[in-house]
């Protein structure tokens, strides 16, 4: 249908989703997000390494030796590049390509290939063993397939910097990326805490109750044993704040984020959120602090300016603000 | 548009959603059944190969119980001969801060192996061929040994002034023959 005939409303919906959608963007928010994941996906390459026989080889825990175990086995290996090179070189190789891909992902050089090499490297992890998937798998793998299509390098990269001494410091003075990818993380990411907060409330009587946090500092598995006896003293007072204050900030920060006189307060309140649940709770570290990460591209670029005004380099980054 | 309906279709409450795609495919014909199947199948398969196929119920439940794993491996055969070593591992052993560092992924792997006897005897069958000998005995069977503590309600545990209840409960979980033995 041409404008000229639209209807206003429809016009003017039509004008907001190419907005919401398709606008340019500062990207050096995301930048920084690119900066933290990677860090993050290093230092979990890193600290999972000397167990990367035990976890992938094909003598590990799930063997490819045993036909006792092929109910074990994920059935498309093809999704697994362990199988395609079984028998050519070391499982380890594969622990050093990760921390190769990782460390150039975290410094912005060929980005792009570094998040699909990343991506295949973690989805194949996960088809290889499925018994020792855990949270921050599935989010490296979820952030990796966005980073895939998102402009991370754009700023505070080698991409950058090696742009500018090929073609001058007007290259990276062009256009500002389109937000689609991003915004497409954004969403996936808000649609975490849009379906976990109703599972908490109809699944867990104890999060309806106030003792949800009790639960978790009394268990061996998701409590380090610190403090126990402050979530049941006293009636509970400090179980109680400590899982509505949870939900309170999981529920509204879905809606606050949008706003932006509110903005940055619940990016401030979750990030601190999950960072508390990285010092409290145990096993969960690397899953909580990726999301912690991922917050970053929430963060308006104005105010990530701000902070890093100092640093040179980011008044060189795309200087022409719209 | 396809992730956000490909993450809000993974995270579908399935008790209410199902039976009720299931009383409508009645009134379709088997070939449009078919179709909205293979549709189904189809965001299930690229949520799979996305990473997009993640249920977002974390920490929904809780255990109302502490519990742990003690790996044992049994050497030699014949009460003569037997002895039944603890394994030096994750969570049953003293660790280095290294150890710690890199034991990370031990507690999930726990929780992933907890109600899957085939996911413990594919671990057993991994520790016979890591720990082969003891004192010169060749190893003959893994055995799984359940802990368990009660963690007491919330009234309770003022009441007693701790959250544990002081019984420590255990009993075998599997044993599993080593291969060759």
């Amino acid at each position: 249908m041409p404008e000229s005939i639209m209807p206003k409303p429809l016009k003017a919906l039509l004008q907001s989703w190419d907005r919401f959608w398709f606008s340019r963007f500062d990207p050096i928010s995301v930048s920084i997000f690119r900066i933290f994941f990677g860090f993050l996906i290093l230092l979990t390459f890193l600290c999972s390494f000397p167990n990367w026989e035990r976890f992938y080889a094909a003598d590990g825990i799930i063997s490819l030796h045993d036909a006792a175990l092929n109910a074990k086995r994920p059935p498309e290996d093809l999704w697994c590049t362990f199988s395609w090179t079984e028998g050519f070189f070391p499982i380890k190789v594969y622990g050093w390509i990760g921390i190769i891909a990782a460390f150039a992902f975290m410094v912005g050089w060929q980005t792009r290939l570094a998040a699909a090499i990343l991506y295949v490297l973690q989805t194949s992890m996960i088809h290889r063993n499925l018994l020792i998937v855990n949270g921050e798998d599935l989010t490296y793998r979820m952030f990796l397939f966005y980073a895939c299509f998102s402009p991370l390098n754009d700023c505070l990269s080698v991409d950058c910097w090696l742009k500018q001494k090929r073609e001058g410091p007007k290259a990276v003075q062009k256009d500002f990326p389109s937000i689609w990818a991003i915004r497409a993380m954004q969403i996936n990411v808000l649609l975490i805490y849009v379906i976990s907060v109703p599972n908490k409330l109809l699944n867990g009587i104890a999060w309806r109750n106030g003792e949800a946090i009790y639960w978790f500092m009394a268990s061996n598995l998701w409590g380090r044993g610190w403090f126990t006896e402050l979530f049941y003293r006293a009636n509970g007072i400090v179980s109680k704040i400590a899982t509505y204050g949870t939900i309170a900030i999981e529920a509204s920060f879905p809606i606050l984020v949008w706003f932006r006189k509110t903005k940055l307060l619940a990016i401030t309140m979750i990030t601190l959120l999950h960072l508390g649940i990285a010092v409290f709770i145990p096993n969960v570290t690397f899953f909580t602090l990726s999301m912690a990460c991922a917050f970053w591209i929430f963060v308006p670029a104005a105010s990530t300016r701000h902070f890093l005004q100092r640093l040179p380099y980011v008044k060189e980054c795309h200087p022409l603000i719209p | 548009m396809l992730n956000i309906f490909t993450v809000l279709y993974t995270n579908r409450p399935v008790n209410l959603v199902n039976p009720v795609f299931q009383r409508l495919s009645h009134s379709f014909s088997p070939q449009t059944a078919y179709q909205f199947r293979l549709g189904a199948w189809l965001i299930e398969r690229y949520a799979y190969l996305a990473g997009l196929d993640n249920r977002w119920v974390m920490f929904s439940w809780h255990n109302r119980f502490n519990w742990w794993n003690v790996i044992t491996a049994q050497y030699g055969k014949g009460p003569a001969e037997s002895k039944r070593i603890v394994l030096p591992l994750a969570f049953q052993s003293p660790r280095t801060f290294w150890q710690q560092l890199q034991d990370f992924k031990e507690a999930k792997f726990h929780l992933n192996i907890y109600n899957d006897p085939i996911g413990r005897e594919a671990y057993s069958r991994y520790l016979c061929r890591q720990y082969p000998v003891h004192d010169d005995q060749p190893v003959e069977a893994i055995t799984f040994e359940r802990h368990y503590q009660i963690i007491l309600e919330p009234a309770q545990a003022r009441l007693y002034k701790t959250h544990l209840h002081p019984t420590k409960a255990s009993y075998i979980l599997n044993t599993f023959p080593c291969p060759n033995r």
